[in-house]
């Protein structure tokens, strides 16, 4: 529980006409945390076997087509089915393959024809406005034109009339924009169109539509009939991909699942050590299932494997896998959030589960909020099971919320109910010092066990003179710390030198053990402490509001009639928001005092997750 | 007679004590929440150092709640 899981290094040696088997064995295994072999003079890379290129051949061939039949393969519901062998997979592949290409392209065709013919419309709609037809543009020796759109046509006549005579401009306006055909002589290209350019001039393409028989009116009625039995065509295509679509997401989802993992099988050999003869796989296996993978593997491989242990090496990393029991193991999200513990430290999940929950009920502290919260996420942790970790942890702090709400006497921030007052043994709302200090008190003792966890780690690490001078130190500055204040209250006939003389031996001892950088952070533990302060503050905060919520809601409801349902308003939004602000404080809060002001007492962290092969992450 | 001008100083001195520090704590928790989220956008797994590091500043506020507690205690 304070430790996580041990591993155990185990090398697996085998001749080579056997590493598929192996590989496929500790695949189902599911229990190695294989290592990459770097390679050596004498152990070379394994070679991925050899299906490995067909295996990632067929994913490419699958992902396409469930790409043109636009399913998105991460979000298909997977099912168990049958096993396929990779042929089976192949032919059907092929001929969904060419199914699916093949309504990919007449979908594709039918899009294109549309996108032509409606551009054909928009160039004959601009050639009827200028009131002209496909078949007045001929070829000619002589004679040019330009059609297109302008940014205005004022004063374009006199301009062009300035330059030739023999010309015809056609205009008209549409929709805020302004089309020209201009038919002029050959020889005045230029000036021309010079005089076209200072009007923004833009011309349009009209090859599509050349040649066309008939005026522009009739052609676009002809080509809207066109475009409506394209797009009759385009559906029953989109239609019959769909379909095709729907009726092979099971099988393809189920296939790609299938194909991963064997692709992960077959490029195994890529981590392991290799000679001409044999190979090596080096790997982590938690301590208590190393006899277990023994053995299975040395029954399905009839013996011929030499499988050892291997000591733990000066500084290698260990990957971490948490060790908790049950009701501990949601914590676990928070070592998640922050960074996982190194292999030979304190894991801190069960501290976390054991404080985590009453800080938050110490700030949120009411009865009536606990249970509201602890419906809500009851329901939430229903709905959204992905998330349970996370609410099992928040449905722990409404427990708590509540614990502390019955202390404290307090009911949806009320301190009676029904005229009668609620028991309690103190109030946040009258008893404001005495809060603050039971506040700091639950900081020193956060802060102690967080510096014993310490000198536990550093016990196994440096011995106990390093731990003492490290760790030990800060409890004899605070208690140093802690004489003097009390002596300068005068609540003891000690005098304050003794105080001063405690703290001194704590300084001297900590700059032994940590050096001056020890030193530099005495005054960081006093605002680490006092930082506890908070648990009063947000308290304080949190009914503060709630009182008044409900001072507000009495007034109305002491004027009657309408007023009882603004009363009644007030107290629903009133409290909806203090609930809001009542989860999300308390959790960042807490979660706060014990990344900020606990581990940095103990917690190094930085482990890196296990993995074991076979697992999909 | 003057009027005693005793609470309303004393209530304003409480006051600066916590307003003026949870604006300082607000002013250095924008800059580094700035900079953690920018972080996270790179690294997602940055979320849990960028936290702590966002909410160090405001044990400044915590501070300036107790000394204006003790400012209001002290004066009765």
């Amino acid at each position: 529980m304070f430790r996580v899981q041990p591993m155990s290094k185990l090398v697996v040696i085998g001749p080579l006409s056997l590493v598929e088997k192996t590989t496929t064995k500790l695949h189902d295994l599911q229990v190695m945390h294989i290592l990459d072999h770097t390679k050596s003079e004498d152990v070379d890379i394994g070679m991925p076997m050899a299906r490995a290129s067909s295996i990632a051949g067929l994913l490419v061939k699958l992902r396409g087509i469930a790409a043109s039949l636009k399913i998105d393969l991460a979000k298909a519901p997977r099912k168990a089915g049958d096993t396929m062998t990779l042929k089976q997979i192949e032919g059907q592949c092929s001929i969904l393959a060419s199914d699916a290409n093949s309504t990919h392209d007449v979908l594709k065709h039918h899009e294109k024809a549309i996108t032509e013919f409606a551009q054909k419309k928009q160039l004959l709609h601009a050639l009827k406005i200028l009131r002209l037809d496909p078949e007045t543009f001929q070829e000619c020796l002589s004679i040019r034109y330009l059609i297109g759109s302008v940014k205005h046509d004022q004063d374009l006549k006199e301009a062009i009339s300035s330059i030739t005579s023999r010309f015809e401009l056609n205009c008209a306006s549409i929709d805020a924009k302004t089309y020209i055909a201009l038919f002029y002589e050959h020889s005045k290209e230029k000036e021309l169109k010079a005089i076209l350019e200072q009007h923004v001039f833009q011309p349009l393409d009209i090859n599509p539509i050349l040649g066309m028989k008939g005026t522009a009116g009739q052609l676009i009625e002809q080509t809207e009939r066109q475009l409506e039995t394209l797009q009759k065509k385009k559906d029953a295509a989109s239609k019959k991909q769909d379909m095709l679509a729907r009726k092979w997401t099971p099988f393809l989802a189920q296939q790609e699942s299938y194909l991963v993992q064997e692709a992960e099988i077959a490029e195994a050999p890529l981590k392991f050590g290799c000679t001409q003869k044999a190979f090596m796989i080096k790997g982590w296996v938690p301590t208590k299932r190393v006899q277990d993978v023994v053995t299975a593997m040395n029954n399905s491989m009839k013996n011929k494997l030499y499988i050892t242990t291997q000591p733990l090496e000066e500084g290698e990393t260990v990957p971490i896998e948490f060790a908790n029991p049950k009701a501990i193991k949601p914590f676990e999200f928070f070592m998640h959030l922050y960074t996982l513990p190194k292999f030979d430290e304190v894991d801190p999940t069960f501290f976390i589960f054991l404080t985590f929950p009453l800080l938050f009920g110490f700030m949120l502290g009411d009865i009536g909020y606990g249970l509201t919260t602890l419906i809500l996420f009851y329901i939430f942790m229903k709905k959204m099971p992905q998330f349970k970790d996370f609410f099992k942890i928040l449905i722990f702090a409404s427990f708590a919320s509540i614990f502390f709400g019955a202390l404290f006497g307090e009911f949806f921030g009320a301190e009676e109910l029904g005229g009668y007052e609620l028991p309690h043994l103190l109030s946040r709302a009258h008893q404001l010092n005495l809060l603050l200090y039971i506040a700091v008190a639950i900081g020193v003792v956060h802060v102690l066990l967080g510096i014993f966890i310490g000198f536990y780690n550093e016990l196994k690490h440096h011995g106990f003179l390093h731990a003492f001078c490290a760790k030990l130190s800060w409890v004899i500055i605070l208690a140093g710390a802690g004489f003097t204040g009390v002596s300068y209250l005068n609540y003891t006939s000690l005098p304050m030198l003794v105080g001063f003389i405690t703290l001194g031996i704590g300084v001297l001892l900590l700059t032994i053990g940590e050096g001056t950088t020890g030193v530099v952070e005495i005054p960081g533990i006093f605002g680490n402490i006092l930082s506890y302060a908070r648990l009063m503050a947000i308290g304080l905060a949190s009914v503060g509001l709630a009182t008044v919520v409900n001072k507000f809601a009495e007034e109305f409801f002491h004027q009657g009639g309408f007023m009882i349902v603004a009363g009644v308003v007030t107290l629903v939004v009133g409290h909806l928001i203090n609930i809001l602000l009542g989860i999300i404080g308390p959790f960042l809060h807490s979660l706060r005092l014990h990344y900020v002001e606990f581990f940095t007492k103990f917690y190094k962290g930085g482990g890196k997750p296990y993995k074991p092969f076979g697992i999909k992450t | 007679m003057a009027a005693d001008l005793t609470i309303p100083f004393v209530a304003l001195g409480a006051s600066l004590a916590i307003g003026l520090s949870a604006f300082a704590a607000a002013w250095a928790e924008r800059d580094i929440g700035t900079a953690a989220i920018g972080a996270m956008a790179e690294k997602e797994e940055l979320f849990g150092k960028g936290l702590i590091l966002t909410v160090i500043p405001e044990t400044i506020v915590i501070f300036g709640l107790v000394v204006a507690i003790m400012i209001l205690g002290l004066a009765g």
